[in-house]
Formats: structure tokens, sequence, C-alpha cells
């Protein structure tokens, strides 16, 4: 493959297209045989726990890492393979880093500027005209001559944004840019940067580790796990029926009990049961393949699906029994943690009153929000 | 295709290791070959010999230099590093006030280059004619208080030059200490006394071991302080032979070179142990510190900055004003007198076309040196940053340690050698080109070592931004990089322009009357007993010292005022 300067190739559905993406460092292996397209004007958000591979794969597609296997496309162009690459300056993609990168000794114009010469070839003039016209975009009109060091982190960021598609790229990628923030100002920021990004019309690549972030920038989420991808799809349906159990637990399925098929369900919709730690659940099916009466299935499901009241208050629908262990009180709700016959404790979100601890309380589990995974380790 | 379009400043930084290895591998051949000819190498009579690998090898006639050689040096080296590192200490956590001035009394002793620093201990310690000796005797009758011509005064002179290289080398790893190591410590019952020892040294050991190394390898092969200091003491070194071998003919040269070899051995020592520790703990590179703070030293406050202080008043403050003093005397004595002052001696040198010409060389050469140096360490440090482990840097990193490390005088005179017997160099010899060239070629190592700690430090993301929005690697180095390392450049370009300044070692062998530097003529005109001119001739050196450390100084302010504004 000859270095050239990659082109537009007219429209392009594909924006992005690995095929088989490994990188390996030393003895470990950071990323897995990945494979993941992304079409012109999506965003695909890469999703999952500090170290799995996220921003491995990132920076791959960036040409910041060389893969080790595996091919990378952008435009329909090839980009990356083993042992070939094109260097990240003759990529055309923009990239929001985590920590921004802004260039501390540039004012916010010139950071701005200088993409816009570089990479659109620009005389100095227009090139600072361009990053005027950007940076009024973003409401940075009046930050032009301060530097980085002057501003907020949330004018930082949107800096940052604005030197990425300064040069006119491609393709955004975003490296976890709401993580240096503080909570308040990243959720503040979460709506507006969805706006901007959109309105850019540009496939974006995103990083966070932060699922509600997640869930609520994509429109199609990948969650990796230790290099690979275990999850692929749109956040509702992955919110909804999430194929794995470190997909599910990732997207806040903390609880999880073992349990014992004791019916299969019906073809007219009566979702199968499952009894487990002495509660009899109904659950949402997550795996292909119909598991047979008494096989051990994994039960998962979110806090939130569990409600859980004082016995004086529980109607016949609360037939599940536990003890409260503790109870945290979250603002907007509490969430309960209690003890099951067996031993083992789940969480739930109290209704009314809180039992003392190590008071009986009963709870419901809605019963579609209960993922069912096959547990063929076990027998029954 | 990557490879195909390679990097233009990293290729620029092999090729100049390339020049560097040649550089230094030439000359060393030629000081081996000079070692087994009977003669000049090349020149007509000249025919090989072992006849002084055998006296020399074989004999143990120069053991006792050799044993003097490396006994001041591991002397010299403890005591420099650890008086140099426990002023790092000090002055990079501890509350002290006017710290500032603190740093500059210590650096300042770097305006004392051995020869000068000789030159102001004779005026206070000669035999019943220095100061302090005339004042003990005339307060209590008892004849001299310190003897001048001694081992430990040997060494104390040379501890006190060499203590301002130890607080340069340690003080970026002690600042580099986390605090927070420290409070942890002093939560869970440490004393002061005992976090230093368990916490903060620990840190900072192979910083301090790499700078025992250094000044091992820079003090064994310092001449200027046995030359003048060591025949009444007994005390003789095999630089100090070389020297006196060249100077006055009275030892072979052939011999002289073989002397040269011995100085090797140690140097090769030093460079190995230099890269091992590197190697093993990132002696080098530091990591910034997450948060700042210093220590209250609560009721030995006092004690111990009077301590320190005593320290800077003997070592630096006094020397200088002794020298001072004695330039303006007509003749050197303890017993002073108003009319034995007079401006006779500056009116005399400044009227000196040679003392003019000194002056000019020492300047032109200090700058150019240290600007030639600057560049070439940016881009060798860029190379060893940017490609960390890879073969390139790691070779790079080698090339340009080895010259730290070797001695001095070997390879001024193997670089002789080769101008003399090389017919293409010889309109080279005793030049101010081959002087540079000499000179840049054994701090570009230094440069280096400064500025790849820093730029190591630098977020890669500021790099990485700038690769993405297209910038080749020459546009990343000037724009992204350089600024950022600003005041690190010109701190690197001042010491490197004092340490040409204060050269001899290097100088010694390489020059002639018409690139004869202010080191050389001090020492020539104390040799002669011109002693009117000599100390002169050392104040100007210090002057331009002084003019050095003021003028960066006030860039270096400059710079911070104006960057306050990106931090």
């Amino acid at each position: 493959m000859d270095e050239t300067v990659v082109k537009e190739m007219g429209v392009t559905k594909l924006a992005v297209e690995l095929r088989g993406l490994t990188k390996r460092f030393r003895d470990s292996v950071a990323v897995n045989d990945v494979s993941l397209t992304v079409e012109d004007g999506k965003v695909l958000v890469l999703l999952g726990p500090s170290g799995c591979g996220k921003t491995t794969v990132l920076r791959c597609i960036a040409g910041l890492e060389e893969p080790s296997a595996g091919q990378i496309f952008l435009g329909g162009v090839e980009v990356s393979a083993a042992g070939r690459s094109v260097r990240p300056e003759r990529r055309q993609v923009g990239m929001v880093f985590q920590s921004y990168a802004l260039w501390p000794h540039m004012t916010v114009l010139e950071n701005v500027a200088l993409v816009c010469r570089r990479q659109r070839h620009l005389s100095n003039a227009k090139a600072h005209e361009r990053a005027r016209e950007l940076l009024e975009t973003f409401g940075l009109g009046a930050m032009a001559t301060r530097f980085p060091g002057e501003l907020s982190g949330g004018q930082q960021q949107r800096v940052a944004l604005a030197r990425a598609i300064g040069g006119s790229p491609r393709l955004l990628l975003m490296d976890e840019p709401l993580s240096a923030l503080d909570q308040q100002l990243r959720e503040e920021l979460r709506a507006e940067l969805k706006r901007e990004i959109a309105a850019t019309g540009l496939a974006c690549v995103y990083v966070t580790h932060d699922q509600r972030e997640a869930l609520g920038m994509a429109d199609h989420l990948a969650i990796l796990n230790a290099g690979r991808v275990v999850e692929y799809g749109s956040p509702a349906d992955l919110y909804r029926q999430p194929s794995s159990q470190f997909g599910a637990a990732f997207l806040g399925a903390k609880n999880r009990i073992a349990g014992a098929l004791v019916d299969r369900g019906d073809a007219d919709g009566e979702p199968p049961t499952a009894t487990a730690a002495g509660v009899r659940l109904q659950f949402v099916p997550c795996q292909a393949g119909a598991a047979e009466k008494g096989a051990r299935v994994d039960l998962v499901w979110r806090p939130e699906s569990t409600i859980v009241r004082r016995p004086a208050d529980a109607d016949g629908e609360f037939s599940s029994h536990g003890t409260v262990v503790a109870e945290l009180f979250l603002g907007t709700h509490s969430q309960v943690q209690v003890r099951l016959e067996t031993g083992e404790e789940i969480l739930g979100v109290l209704e009314g009153p809180c039992p003392p601890r190590g008071d009986p309380c009963q709870f419901q589990v809605r019963p579609k929000e209960v993922f069912g995974y096959e547990n063929p380790g076990q027998s029954a | 295709m990557r490879g195909q379009h390679a990097d233009i400043v990293a290729n620029t930084a092999k090729v100049i290791s390339v020049i560097i290895v040649l550089s230094v591998a030439v000359p060393i051949i030629y000081v081996v070959y000079g070692a087994y000819e009977s003669g000049i190498p090349g020149q007509a009579g000249s025919h090989l010999t072992t006849e002084w690998q055998d006296q020399v090898y074989g004999s143990g006639a120069y053991l006792s230099a050799l044993t003097w050689s490396i006994v001041l040096g591991v002397v010299t080296a403890t005591t420099a590093t650890v008086i140099g590192g426990a002023f790092a200490w000090l002055l990079t956590r501890v509350e002290v006030p006017f710290r500032s001035l603190w740093q500059g009394v210590l650096l300042a002793g770097f305006a004392l280059p051995p020869i000068l620093a000789t030159m102001a201990w004779t005026s206070l310690l000669a035999p019943n004619s220095g100061f302090i000796n005339i004042w003990y005797n005339d307060i209590t009758g008892r004849g001299n208080l310190i003897p001048l011509y001694s081992f430990a005064t040997i060494a104390f002179v040379m501890t006190c030059v060499f203590v301002p290289l130890g607080y340069l080398l340690t003080a970026g790893a002690f600042s580099a200490v986390d605090i927070s190591e420290e409070e942890a410590a002093r939560t869970h019952g440490f004393s002061i006394r005992a976090t230093l020892w368990h916490v903060t040294l620990r840190a900072v050991r192979r910083s301090m071991l790499v700078t025992w190394v250094l000044i091992f390898s820079i003090s064994g092969q310092t001449f200027a302080v046995v030359v003048l200091l060591g025949a009444p003491a007994n005390v003789q070194t095999i630089p100090e032979l070389m020297y006196q071998g060249v100077t006055t003919g009275q030892i072979p040269l052939g011999l002289v070179t073989m002397l040269g070899t011995l100085l090797f051995w140690p140097a090769l020592i030093a460079f190995v142990l230099l890269l091992f520790v590197q190697r093993k703990g990132d002696a080098v590179r530091v990591q910034p510190s997450l948060r700042e703070g210093r220590w209250s030293l609560g009721r030995y406050h006092g004690p111990v900055l009077a301590v320190f202080g005593l320290y800077l008043a003997v070592s630096t403050l006094l020397p200088f004003a002794v020298l001072m003093l004695d330039s303006f005397l007509k003749y050197q004595t303890g017993h002073l007198t108003r009319s034995l002052f007079t401006l006779g001696n500056y009116t005399t040198a400044l009227q000196d076309p040679d003392v003019l010409r000194a002056l000019e060389n020492t300047a032109l050469l200090g700058v150019i040196v240290a600007t030639v140096v600057v560049l070439l360490s940016f881009v060798v440090a860029y190379l060893q940053v940017s490609a960390p482990g890879s073969a390139a840097a790691r070779f790079v990193e080698i090339v340009t340690a080895f010259p730290l490390a070797l001695p001095r005088l070997g390879l001024s005179l193997g670089i002789l050698w080769v101008t003399d017997s090389v017919p293409v160099l010889h309109r080279w010899t005793g030049s101010l080109i081959l002087i540079a060239g000499s000179m840049i070629l054994v701090n570009v190592g230094l440069g280096t070592r400064a500025l790849s700690a820093d730029m190591a430090q630098l977020p890669r993301g500021y790099v990485e931004a700038a690769r993405l929005a297209g910038m080749g690697s020459v546009d990343r180095a000037v724009r992204i990089i350089a600024p950022q390392l600003r005041v690190t450049l010109v701190e690197t370009w001042r010491t490197v322009l004092i340490l040409a300044f204060l050269e001899i070692d290097l100088v010694v062998f390489l020059y002639t009357p018409q690139s004869e530097t202010l080191s050389i003529a001090t020492l020539l005109d104390l040799s002669q007993g011109l002693s009117n001119t000599a100390y002169p001739l050392a104040v100007m050196q210090v002057a331009l010292v002084a003019c050095a450390l003021v003028i960066s100084g006030a860039i270096r302010g400059w710079m911070r005022r104006s960057s306050r504004r990106w931090a």
C-alpha cells in the first residue's frame, strides 16, 4: 500500500471499518480480533472497564498505535495493516483527548487556527478566520485570546472539539472527553456534546467507561472486555436484552444469583421461570437455544427492577422475602441491600419507610427485567 | 508507508550520533596507537614499541599515581555528592527563607573551577603568607593553622569545586519526590530524619549514584589542583603527570600517552555503572511530583541553616572575596597595607593584546559551543524520548553518554595526535574550531541528559494532537516541544556556556597562542609566577560567568513571567 493522502471517496457508507484488529504489547493482548464498522454520520461508542482495550482501538484508528494484526479502513481506503500504515498526520481524523492536550503555550485561537492551517492548507489569515468562526459556533468567541490554562474544564473541552473539527476531518475520535470533568458538569455537557457532534455530520468513535454516557451518546454501542467485543448493537437493544452476563453487569445489572430452570415458558410469550435462592423469578432468556428443565441458569437484573417494602406495606405481588442489611440514600431514591434466605444478597429500590437493619422485608422483581443465562459449567 | 518517509529529526539524531562515535573513536584509537609508538605517530623515525606499556603496566612505577587518582576521585565524588545532595534536599524539600539567594550562591560556585579555587585557597592557606595562617599566627603565635600542601586540602578544594555539580545533578530527583509519601511516613510516626532516611533517600538513591559516578569520572581527570598543590604534598596523579610530561617534555610523549590509557579504565567502569544504573531505575528521568510541599525543621531550623550557611561562606564567598582582593594587590601577601592596592594589574592585563585575544576566544567559544550543544542535544533528546527503548534510542544514549565519562586529557591528547598525523587535518591543529568541536563533543551528553529528562515529562497528548493535526516531526519539535522546554533550553545553554568558559582539561593540549583562552592564560601566568596578571585573569573568568548567570537569569525570569498565563 502506497502512502497517499487519504481522499474522500464521494458518498461512503462506512466511515470506519475494523477487520480482525489485534494489538499486542509485549506479553499482553490489549485488543483481540476486533471487527467493527461505523457509518457516516453515526456515533459508535466503545464502552468497557479500564484496561479493556477501548482506548487502544481508538489509538489504532488514529494511527498512534500500529496494529499487530488486522486491518483498518477509513472511508473505504486501507490505512493500517500489520507492518504498514498511513501516518497519523495523513489520516485526516480529528481527536479529542482525555486530557484535551491543548497546547498550553498557544492561545485558544492559535490552537484551532494551527490545525486549520495544517490540515486544510489555508493561509494564516484564512486559518484564523476559520478558527474564529468555529469558536463562535461553540460559544467561545470571547475566549480566543486566552490560554487554555485560563479556561474552565467545560470550555477546554469545547476548544478541544473545535480544534478536532477545525481541520475538516473525515472522522472524529473522542477518548473519554468528559472524564476530566466533575459529575455535574459532565451531565450538563453530555447533551450539548451530542448535539455538537451531530451538527458536524461526522462519523464518531467515542470511548467511555460510563454506561450512562455511553447509552446517551451512542447510535451503536460496543462493549469490550479483555480486548474483545462482547456486545454490539443499539443502546436500547443492549440495555433491554444484553447477550452476555458481562454486558448486563456493565449496563447496571448488579444483582446476580444462580438458579435452576423450572418452566421453559411457552410459544404464547409466557416467559420461562427459574427458582434461585428460594425465590421464583420469571426472566428474559438472553442466549440462543432452549435449556432443559432443571438446567442451571444465572439470573441477572438491575437494582431498579427490584422494589422493596416493609411486610406491612407489601401486597400479594411482593411474594419474595429477605432481610434488610443496609440502606443507602441516593437522593432521588434509597437503595436497599437485602439478604435472601440462602445467604445471597441483592440490591433493590425502597418504596416507603425502610425496615430497620436486620428486620424482614418483602420484594418484587419485574419479570421482563431479569436476564437469564445458561450456566453449562454446573449441573443441577 | 511508514519507514519510507522516516522521521527527519530522528534521522538527524542518528547522523549526529555516528559523527560523535567517529569523533571519539578515532582519537581513542590514536591514543592507543600513540601509546605504542616511540615518537609522534606517523612521523619519520617513530616505531612501534612496548617500552611504555612495560613501564606503566609492568613496572608498578606509576601505581602510586594511579592510586592517588582513584582515591582523589572517590573522596571528591563522595563528599561532593553528599554535600550537594544535602543542599538539594534542603533547597527542594525544606522551608528555607531566601531560597533563590541560597541557590544563587551555591551555583556561583561553578565560577570557581579547579584552577581558580586553587588560587583562592593558596592565597588563604599558603604557609606563612596565606591570610588565614597569618591571622592565626598573629593571634596565637602557633604558626600555620591549616597546611595548604596536603591531600586533605587538595580533596577539600576539589569538593568545593564539585559540590555545585552534585547539587545540580540531584536537585531534580529530590524535587520530584511526592510529598504524600513523606507525609505518610510522618503520619505513621517517622521523625524527619527517619523519613529522610527511609523514604526520601531511597527515592533518590539512583540519582545520587549517577551523580557519584559522573563526579568520580570528571574529578579523576582534573589536573590543575594537583599541578599547583600536589608536589609539596607528595601527591601525584596521572592527569598531573600527563600535563607535566607534555608541557615540560621531561616524559616522552609515548609514555604520556600510555599513562593516558590508565585513565580509561576507571572511566570505562564509571561509564558501565552509569548505563547500568540508568537502565535499572530511570535515574535521570524523574516524574513530576503529584503535589508540592516542604517541611519545617522546627527547632533544628536555625542550626541547620547556620551549618549550610557557613559552608557556603567558606566554600564560595570567601574564595571569591580573596580572588577579588588579590587582583588588586601589587604582590601576594597576607599583610595588607593601603599602598599595596593598585588598579595597575587590570590596566596591564587589559592593555595586553594576548589577554584581549584570550578574552575574545573564551567568549566566542562559550557562545558557539553552548548554542551548538543545545541544538544538537535537543535533536538527540527528541529521538530518545520519541522512540524510547528502540535500538536507535539506545545507541544514541550510549554514544552521547560515553564522552562524558572519557578522560578529557586523554581525549585531548588523542585529538592532538589525529590532527598531527592526518595531513588533511593539519590546518585545524590548534584552531578554535578544533577546540570548539572537542567541547561540543564532550558536552552533548550533558545537554541531552537535561533535555530528555524534561522532554519525557511532557504529556504525550501534545505531540499526538500535533501529529493528528498534520504536523511533521520538525514542526512538532519547533512549535510544540521547544516552547514547552524553553526554560530548560536556556538553563542548559547557560550551564554549557559556563563550562566552556572555564574549560581547561580539554584545551590544555590543543591550544596555540592564537587560540589561547582565559583559563589557559591564567594557568600559564601562575606557572611562571606572574600572579599580578593571573589574578585579574581569574576575576575576568568569574566576571564572564557572572554575566552569563545574570543574563540567563533575566531571560529565564522573563520566560517564566510570560508563561504564567499558560499554567
